[in-house]
């Protein structure tokens, strides 16, 4: 059985990487995007290893969305090269949106359905079924604390709740690597703990997620990551990488690193 | 931005200080010639027997209707290198089909229903051929409408193509659909399609007089059309760059 | 490092390209389908709109014309269609509108295959909305005009014109939904580049009611199925290009 097999027939992509996993983990070059004359980002070069989690800052239209869309496999660059795990986007579109679980402020939910048939449909989508999906769809909903509102529709869901099922979502196939496109929009404190602790735990093969993230919550998002990248005007201005950086220490450079 | 003035420059020659042949120029210096040629032509071919006078607009409606057929010929293709390239330069070239197209399906639907009007004592009628004319007409003209409604540059090249390459597929089948339609009071008139195929030899020489000026003036706008957008390119470039310092994305 | 996979292109084997291909492909769209089918069996949001609007369109014709009954086989045929046509293009525009509206489209845009599988899937859910609100609309139509359109022989002419319907639509509703206009936009788009199938539909279907032989529709059939399969492959191919950014 080749690697390629697995990674499209083993549900959830996350048994693919059981034996060696590549070191760097998401690798972008050169990524350039114009929207005609209007260029959003100008040759960014980033890498995020394995186990990292990355917070992305920037100030509003500094490309964070587009780069995080970009990385996401939802729009094209207009140049340069993404790596995910090791293999050439250009090369496998399709399969490789398998190792990225993503969240937004949107949630991608069917309103019309209910929380596990929300879980169920994604699932069958990701490749999960029978009974592991079964398993999984139900571990999902205890972790996210929304058992016992697994039948009911999402559209009576308050926010908050819809966020969390989205994680619940986003994490259903076990992806390696998690990107989190301003997550914390309208969560609730319940959700925003579980959103931290999804992404600091190890996923299911004991392995630690590989996580890039922007967020409007900078003390939230520093608490979690332990590198900080600055977006500016479409450039990588400032990059820190350390554990638990004060707030006010980041905000400090933050300001003169987007000022240039 | 040296891209961008690089990319099908027709030669105005001024973007790089080097001065190339410019063709459009050329081409307007010999339409001041091959112009009131083909008018001389036109007002001295023999009048036909049965539809007299009214018989010379055939030589605007033939090459208009030519000329149209290209360029949404041209759309198509460059519709198909869009997809497979997403480069900006097939985009124009899909804009250019795409108007000139629906200009001069306008002529030729015109003057076509003029000459019908003294042909068949009727402005319009409903033959096969008349009726995909028509649709064709108001299929690309659905194009330019989807095309107007996009807000981002990529996007709209990306609906343009798509909407080239299945309104170019189509256009045969309701040519072929048309068979099916209720024949209005001129079952398959034209028929003076084989009337043209015995055009004396001054006839056939003015119509393919008249084909090269129209198609000189086609070439002509093509470039200027092209010339144009990308002249926009540049503006919006300079616009851009002039900017860019002060965190304007 | 290690190369954890291979890129799906580079697949060899038959074998294994059904296997890691197209299964994911298949189920993708099979997937979309269900939950098409699953949302509307509960909001009944598409149906309700669809058929009530073509009830509304076929009694607008019974009022708009002063009919005499003996003529109404003449006209029939064409407002049979007409009415099929407004009440498709009201369903085509919901199917991405909802999913545009609450964000989901980019849920499925993340699916691990090709984008064509979303159309295929797609376009299975918007031909079984259009089929059955014909099924339904055809007696209604025949009871208002006194008049009996319910024959056999015109499933296949409902299933050609339908599929055709379904194939372009569901292309120009993903197209539309990204445009300002969207709502207007589809009908204009959609009304021209299937006129084809509009023009043989019905009159294969007036020729069907008023029992004249096969050869007659032979063509006009020859021609819808032509449409259908063309426009079975292109959109698909087509299809990235229209959701990519």
């Amino acid at each position: 059985m080749t690697n390629n097999e697995q990674l499209n027939n083993s549900p959830g992509a996350g048994t693919v990487l059981e034996a060696e996993r590549p070191q760097v983990m998401l690798r972008a070059r050169g990524i350039t995007k114009s929207f005609g004359h209007i260029t959003v980002l100008r040759g960014v070069n980033l890498n995020v290893n394995l186990g990292e989690r990355v917070i992305l800052l920037g100030p509003n239209g500094a490309g964070k969305s587009t780069l995080m869309r970009i990385l996401a496999m939802l729009a094209r660059p207009t140049a340069g090269s993404i790596e995910i795990a090791g293999i050439p986007s250009d090369e496998a579109r399709a399969s490789i949106r398998s190792l990225i679980g993503v969240i937004s402020h949107l949630t991608y939910l069917y309103e019309d359905l209910t929380a596990r048939e929300n879980l169920h449909f994604y699932g069958k989508v990701y490749g999960l079924a029978g009974t592991e999906l079964e398993n999984r769809v139900e571990e999902l909903l205890v972790k996210v604390g929304l058992e016992r509102r697994a039948g009911q529709r999402v559209r009576y869901f308050s926010r908050g709740m819809q966020q969390r099922l989205s994680l619940a979502r986003a994490i259903l196939h076990q992806p390696p690597i998690l990107l989190l496109d301003e997550p914390d929009t309208g969560l609730d404190r319940q959700a925003a703990e579980m959103l931290g602790q999804v992404i600091t735990e190890p996923d299911d093969q004991g392995q630690p997620r590989t996580v890039l993230m922007t967020t409007h919550n900078l003390e939230r998002g520093l608490a979690l990551s332990n590198r900080v990248v600055v977006l500016s005007a479409g450039r990588i201005v400032r990059e820190v990488s350390a554990a638990n950086l004060a707030a006010d220490e980041v905000q400090s450079w933050y300001y003169e690193a987007i000022r240039r | 931005m040296a891209t961008i003035t690089k990319r099908m420059d027709f030669g105005s020659g001024t973007a790089n200080g080097k001065r190339k042949l410019d063709w459009a120029k050329i081409l307007l210096w010999t339409m001041l010639v091959s112009f009131p040629v083909t008018l001389i032509f036109i007002l001295l071919a023999p009048s036909d027997y049965e539809l007299k006078y009214s018989q010379r607009i055939f030589y605007f409606h033939m090459p208009s209707n030519i000329l149209c057929l290209l360029s949404f010929t041209i759309y198509f293709i460059g519709g198909l290198g869009y997809w497979r390239t997403r480069k900006r330069s097939w985009d124009i070239l899909m804009i250019t089909g795409l108007e000139l197209g629906v200009f001069f399906s306008l002529i030729g639907i015109v003057t076509g229903s003029i000459w019908a009007r003294y042909a068949w004592g009727t402005f319009w009628t409903w033959d096969p051929r008349l009726t995909t004319v028509t649709i064709m007409l108001v299929v690309y003209l659905a194009g330019w409408m989807l095309r107007s409604s996009v807000e981002d540059p990529n996007r709209k090249a990306a609906l343009t193509a798509v909407f080239g390459i299945i309104g170019f597929i189509n256009v045969p089948l309701v040519y072929f659909s048309t068979r099916f339609f209720p024949a209005g009071l001129h079952p398959i008139v034209f028929g003076t399609n084989d009337k043209v195929v015995n055009l004396e030899g001054f006839m056939t020489l003015t119509l393919v007089i008249s084909i090269i000026t129209f198609s000189q003036f086609f070439v002509y706008l093509m470039i200027q059309r092209i010339r144009l957008e990308n002249l926009r390119d540049q503006v919006a470039g300079v616009r851009m760059a002039l900017y860019e310092d002060e965190d304007f994305v | 490092m290690a190369r954890i996979a291979k890129p799906d292109r580079q697949i060899e084997t038959g074998a294994t390209r059904d296997q890691t291909v197209l299964k994911p492909y298949f189920r993708v769209a099979w997937q979309v389908f269900l939950k098409d089918i699953r949302t509307e069996l509960r909001t009944k949001e598409i149906f309700s709109s669809m058929s009530v609007f073509s009830l509304l369109v076929v009694m607008v014709f019974v009022f708009a014309l002063p009919g005499k009954l003996k003529e109404a086989g003449d006209v029939a045929p064409g407002l049979l269609w007409i009415a099929f046509t407004f009440a498709g293009v009201l369903g085509l525009n919901r199917s991405f509108i909802n999913e545009k509206d609450r964000g989901s489209l980019e849920g499925l845009l993340l699916a691990p295959t090709e984008r064509s599988a979303i159309f295929y899937g797609k376009a299975l859910g918007n031909f079984t909305f259009i089929i059955v609100v014909e099924l339904l609309l055809a007696p209604i139509f025949s009871l208002l005009f006194n008049f009996s359109v319910l024959r056999v022989e015109l499933l296949p002419v409902l299933l050609l014109g339908t599929i055709g319907f379904a194939e372009i639509g569901t292309l120009f509703a993903a197209m539309a939904v990204n445009t300002r206009a969207r709502e207007v936009l589809l009908p204009v788009l959609f009304f021209p580049i299937m006129l084809p199938v509009i023009i043989a539909a019905s009159q294969s279907t007036a020729a069907i009611l008023t029992n004249r032989p096969f050869e007659e529709i032979s063509s006009a059939l020859g021609l819808m199925f032509f449409f259908d399969l063309i426009f079975l492959v292109v959109p698909a191919m087509l299809f990235e290009l229209v959701l990519e950014e």
